[in-house]
């Protein structure tokens, strides 16, 4: 049982393990930000409405505002900045990009993690399942319909690739 | 904001312990957390249960067990559930928020959270589930007709949590469906409706976010469905009708009635029967 108003907190962030001690009444966003410096998962509405708090934590993909860190101790934990690299992007980032899914980029971290979460349960997704898919970010740039076109694309990338 | 302990029990006992007067259970975390970072929810002592393990589905004899921080993700991707739970099963597919809230929601929360409109609360009823409530004295059941006493109101006492909702199959030969109104893809329910149709007798249907706790009732002829509806709802007294910022009571009551049909229809098509 922990019940401190600091919780020591380590976890293997992006494939490293890290340590902490951090504020027990804080959000996961907010641990990752401040104190281990990751600026892949941002701070939206802090209501689990937007989607860009988004991280991998143990494979699912989470809002992390609506976690206490407590929930990331001892988890492995993967953001926006472990998927790909400018050289080498993950498929549905390349396809983000090859379709204009984006232009500022804050919804990102969400509609990453919910493309490529569906991608993997569902290779070739019908356009109602993409749209359930991305139906928790949301994204004031871009009006959605390039977004819907990116998973498309990248469910061909990927589909290709595989086979 | 006020500064709050929070305690990760790793066992029912301890957790059962831990449950001081002014504690805040937190399940899934998509509704307590965010209240808690707006101090909507003021306390000193938080019990986040996401080290205890309750998230298990377990198949027992007609009855499957949920954990109480079984998932709406868990739910749909479970096969026992999609066979032998139908109508949770649709349920969870269709809540709202995405990939992620579908993840970290759990019907459990849902149940305790008692909100009028929600999803959950109308299919329990609808499924006559039983809910198991822990406390340092033991393990209450709980009928969920008995369990919902009012908007926002649940009978869970002081230093009680929920461990788990247990579930009757629905019997082959039996179908349901469900239904709900929201006005966009990211919209909260307006009104729900979770029918069940037995073979031979008469078919229910409940209907969630009209009254403050579900309404069951019984539908003596599928084709009166909307007449029978509308009679129920008429009968609610003026002060335990549901309204809020999406629609007021009147609103919901004269749609409800449609709602239950296109339940109604659901069902009726499973079983094959033109509706």
């Amino acid at each position: 049982m922990t019940e401190l108003p600091e919780l020591p907190l380590t976890l293997v962030l992006n494939g490293k393990e890290v340590s902490a001690t951090v504020d027990a009444d804080a959000t996961v966003v907010d641990v990752l930000r401040e104190e281990f410096g990751v600026t892949g998962v941002r701070a939206g509405c802090r209501n689990g409405d937007c989607g860009t708090c988004t991280a991998l934590v143990d494979g699912r993909s989470v809002k992390t505002c609506l976690q206490l860190p407590g929930r990331i101790h001892g988890a492995d934990v993967q953001t926006l900045e472990s998927i790909g690299t400018p050289d080498h992007p993950h498929p549905v980032q390349r396809a983000f990009l090859e379709c204009y899914s984006f232009q500022c980029g804050f919804c990102l971290p969400g509609m990453t993690f919910a493309a490529i979460t569906l991608l993997e349960h569902t290779p070739d997704p019908t356009d109602a399942q993409i749209r359930d898919a991305l139906s928790g970010n949301l994204c004031r740039c871009t009006g959605y319909e390039n977004f819907v076109r990116g998973v498309r694309r990248a469910s061909r990338l990927m589909r290709e690739t595989a086979g | 904001m006020k500064r709050f302990h929070v305690a990760y029990p790793t066992t029912a006992d301890e957790a059962a312990g831990l449950l001081q007067t002014d504690a805040v259970i937190v399940g899934g975390g998509t509704l307590t957390v965010p209240a808690l970072t707006r101090g909507e929810l003021n306390t000193a002592h938080v019990v986040d249960l996401g080290r205890l393990g309750l998230d298990e589905i377990v198949p027992d004899g007609t009855v499957i067990r949920l954990g109480a921080m079984v998932s709406y993700q868990q739910l749909i991707t479970s096969a026992l559930v999609a066979e032998r739970l139908p109508m949770p099963h649709r349920m969870a597919s269709g809540i709202t928020g995405g990939i992620q809230i579908r993840h970290q929601g759990t019907v459990g929360g849902s149940a305790c959270a008692a909100r009028p409109n929600s999803d959950v609360p109308a299919v329990l009823v609808a499924m006559r589930a039983e809910m198991l409530l822990r406390s340092p004295a033991g393990t209450r059941r709980v009928p969920v007709d008995e369990f919902f006493l009012g908007a926002e109101r649940a009978d869970l006492r002081r230093g009680e949590f929920l461990t788990e909702i247990a579930v009757p199959s629905t019997p082959p030969g039996w179908t349901t469906g469900y239904y709900k109104l929201k006005f966009a893809e990211s919209s909260w329910p307006v009104v729900t409706a979770a029918c069940v149709l037995p073979p031979a007798g008469s078919a229910e249907v409940t209907i969630g976010g009209v009254a403050d706790v579900p309404l069951r009732i019984t539908l003596p002829e599928t084709n009166r469905t909307e007449h029978t509806v509308a009679e129920r709802i008429s009968a609610i007294p003026t002060e335990r009708r549901w309204s809020d910022l999406r629609a007021d009571a009147r609103y919901r009551a004269r749609v409800a009635g449609e709602i239950a049909c296109r339940a109604v229809r659901q069902a009726l098509a499973a079983r094959g029967d033109q509706p």
